[in-house]
């Protein structure tokens, strides 16, 4: 189902920078466009407290993953009808300033203390490491045989008093709650 | 047109009434069966665009993750709305995601989703809606729904205005029916009445008033105009009856008077000439027999006597000619004019042979009339002539006849002394004279019996004259009118 015909890629802005960055990794290309356009269209279902709109709604990459460079092309939109900021994090700390943090496979032995140090913050984590929202994250990409979906813990995301949309759980694959 | 200007009023009525009515029924139906189906129609269109707009927000995430199991459930309620008949939606490449058909043979999502919008078509209605997210179009919902719904709800709404129509003018028809009666049903009792009166000339029927309206006065108005004919009429009546009962008391009193004047002028007359001829019979005896015993004044007053007794005879003759002229009955033959009055005017000239005479008589004038009444006539009026010429050192008479139209005009012209225009209203009336007896002689009869005697052929007399310029008589022996007018020409 989800193809190089999906709906992000006709952005032509976006689809000519996710194009550039993939342009040597002919297999990831397919995997890591398809979680970075779904990480994108998350954003527009899900809403933070007290959003401000001067502010710039940052999206946070923690560790190297190559879903990095696809997420680089985002700075230059708006989303919310707010400015993108795409920013490496070096240090776990600066993580709950964050409105989205991805965190990359590299670091699933850090989850624990990432989910103590994120808390209640209202942080929307996004990774593909496996068990991810059963382990304390928000999203976390699913891979069921050759189709990308995603789980969403209800919970986590209700204590940092972020909201998801009802459209986004209907389509995800499990929602803890 | 002409039909319906002949039309009885009855049915003028009914028609004017039927007219407006249907005009209006027809325009009210056709407002509203129309507003109807705007009406339905905006429903119509703002109930599925709507739907469309629900199911369009409805998936608008499921279009972007491209979960077309999601899509298809979402369209998938749609089967609760028996209308709608088809549902696509479809990706920005235009490509169909997921669909609903209510029959899969008949509906089918066309390969290319149509324009944003509404749109009614024969028998459906097609609306298109964006999927939008954040502003940002992902994709597009079409749906089609049948409009048969509407065709029904407008065949309803036709037929409830048609049988509420129909009410409507039943009830007008009913209606015209009722209120026609009070206009024509008195209008055809006048009509009726009117015609009795012109056949049968009878005033005593009256038409019944019904109402206070302009027809009621017409009514009135109608009524007390045969009472006036009626009361005129005997009026009339009574009056004509009067009128015959007095003339014919009139005549009969008229006729006994002119019957006893002309018996007792008639006895008189006849009764006073046998003394009279015996006076004279006498006096002539008397001159005769005895003239040389008496004087000469004696002789005197014998020759007076006898000149005095035969004036007196010579009065009664004409009496005796004026009773006969008024009773003798008219014998109108053709007869010779110029031959009488050569006739009367020889026997004038020998009587007085050492008178200058020029007489002339126009030959041939053939009349009609009664003969010896005529011959009475002209010796009246040539007599007159020779009379009151005697003066003149030539006496000139003249008998002629000016031929006008039908009815020739006869005149006796003299040149003797005339008389003044002033007393022609005299002229025919018996005893009356213009001179007296010293200067001519006459009995104030002649021209009272000439008079008569024109009169009893219907034909006119007159005269014209100057005193000192002779004296014209015309005459007429028929009736004419225009007899006067001709004499100008002379």
């Amino acid at each position: 189902m989800p193809s190089l015909l999906h709906p992000v890629f006709r952005r032509p802005l976006l689809a000519a920078l996710l194009t550039l960055c993939a342009a040597n990794q002919s297999f990831a290309k397919t995997e890591y466009d398809i979680k970075a356009a779904y990480l994108y269209n998350f954003i527009k279902f899900v809403s933070w407290p007290g959003e401000i709109k001067s502010l710039p709604l940052r999206v946070c990459l923690y560790g190297q993953d190559p879903i990095n460079e696809k997420l680089m092309p985002l700075k230059d939109i708006r989303i919310h009808d707010r400015e993108v900021e795409v920013k490496l994090v070096e240090d776990i700390a600066d993580a709950p300033s964050c409105a989205v943090l991805y965190i990359a496979r590299e670091q699933k032995k850090q989850l624990a203390e990432i989910v103590t140090v994120i808390d209640r913050s209202p942080v929307l984590m996004i990774s593909d490491i496996p068990d991810f929202a059963k382990s304390g994250g928000t999203i976390g990409f699913v891979t069921l045989g050759n189709v990308i979906r995603f789980d969403v813990n209800l919970i986590k995301a209700r204590a940092s008093g972020i909201s998801i949309s009802s459209k986004l759980l209907e389509l995800a694959n499990q929602v803890v709650r | 047109m002409l039909h319906i200007v002949n039309m009885s009023i009855k049915n003028k009525l009914t028609l004017v009434i039927m007219t407006s009515t249907l005009l209006g029924v027809v325009l009210i139906s056709s407002i509203f069966v129309y507003q109807r189906y705007v009406s339905f129609k905006t429903q119509m269109s703002s109930e599925f665009t709507t739907i469309a707009k629900i199911i369009s927000d409805r998936s608008n995430a499921a279009v972007i993750f491209e979960d077309q199991n999601s899509l298809s459930e979402t369209l998938a309620s749609l089967s609760l709305h028996d209308q709608v008949k088809l549902a696509c939606i479809y990706n920005l490449d235009n490509m169909l995601l997921a669909n609903y058909t209510r029959d899969s043979r008949k509906y089918v999502c066309p390969t290319q989703p149509g324009k944003n919008g509404q749109a009614f078509s024969r028998s459906h209605f097609h609306v298109g809606e964006p999927i939008l997210v954040g502003g940002e179009t992902h994709g597009k919902v079409y749906i089609r729904a049948c409009t048969k719904q509407l065709d029904k709800e407008i065949r309803a709404s036709i037929i409830s205005s048609a049988t509420l129509s129909t009410i409507v003018i039943l009830g007008a028809l009913l209606f015209a029916r009722y209120v026609q009666r009070f206009i024509s049903d008195p209008l055809i009792e006048l009509q009726g009445i009117a015609r009795k009166v012109t056949i049968e000339h009878d005033f005593s029927p009256r038409a019944d008033k019904k109402h206070d309206d302009e027809i009621g006065e017409l009514v009135d108005a109608f009524n007390t105009m045969l009472e006036t004919i009626a009361q005129q009429n005997i009026v009339i009546a009574e009056h004509t009856e009067n009128l015959e009962k007095k003339v014919e008391a009139r005549t009969a009193e008229l006729e006994m008077a002119n019957r006893e004047l002309e018996a007792f002028s008639y006895s008189v007359s006849h009764d006073l000439k046998a003394p009279l001829r015996k006076i004279d019979g006498f006096s002539r005896a008397l001159e005769e027999d005895y003239a040389h015993r008496l004087d000469e004044d004696a002789q005197q007053y014998l020759a007076r006597l006898r000149s005095n007794s035969q004036k007196m005879s010579q009065l009664i003759t004409s009496l005796l000619h004026l009773s006969r002229v008024t009773r003798k009955e008219i014998d109108k033959k053709p007869f010779n004019l110029s031959e009488l009055a050569e006739n009367i005017m020889h026997s004038l000239a020998e009587s007085e042979p050492q008178r200058a005479t020029r007489f002339s008589v126009q030959p041939d004038l053939h009349a009609e009339g009664d003969h010896k009444l005529v011959e009475i006539l002209l010796d009246n009026l040539i007599g007159n002539a020779w009379k009151y010429s005697r003066d003149q050192a030539e006496t000139i008479i003249e008998v002629g006849c000016i031929k006008g139209g039908a009815n020739p005009v006869y005149y006796v012209h003299d040149n003797g002394c005339g008389f003044d225009m002033e007393y022609v209203d005299r002229l025919f009336k018996p005893f009356s004279r213009l001179h007296s007896s010293d200067q001519f002689e006459g009995t104030g009869i002649g021209l009272a019996t000439a008079g008569r005697i024109v009169n009893r052929h219907q034909g006119k007399i007159w005269a014209e004259s100057e005193p000192g310029k002779g004296t014209t008589f015309y005459f007429t022996l028929s009736e004419e009118k225009n007899a006067e007018i001709v004499t100008h020409e002379i």
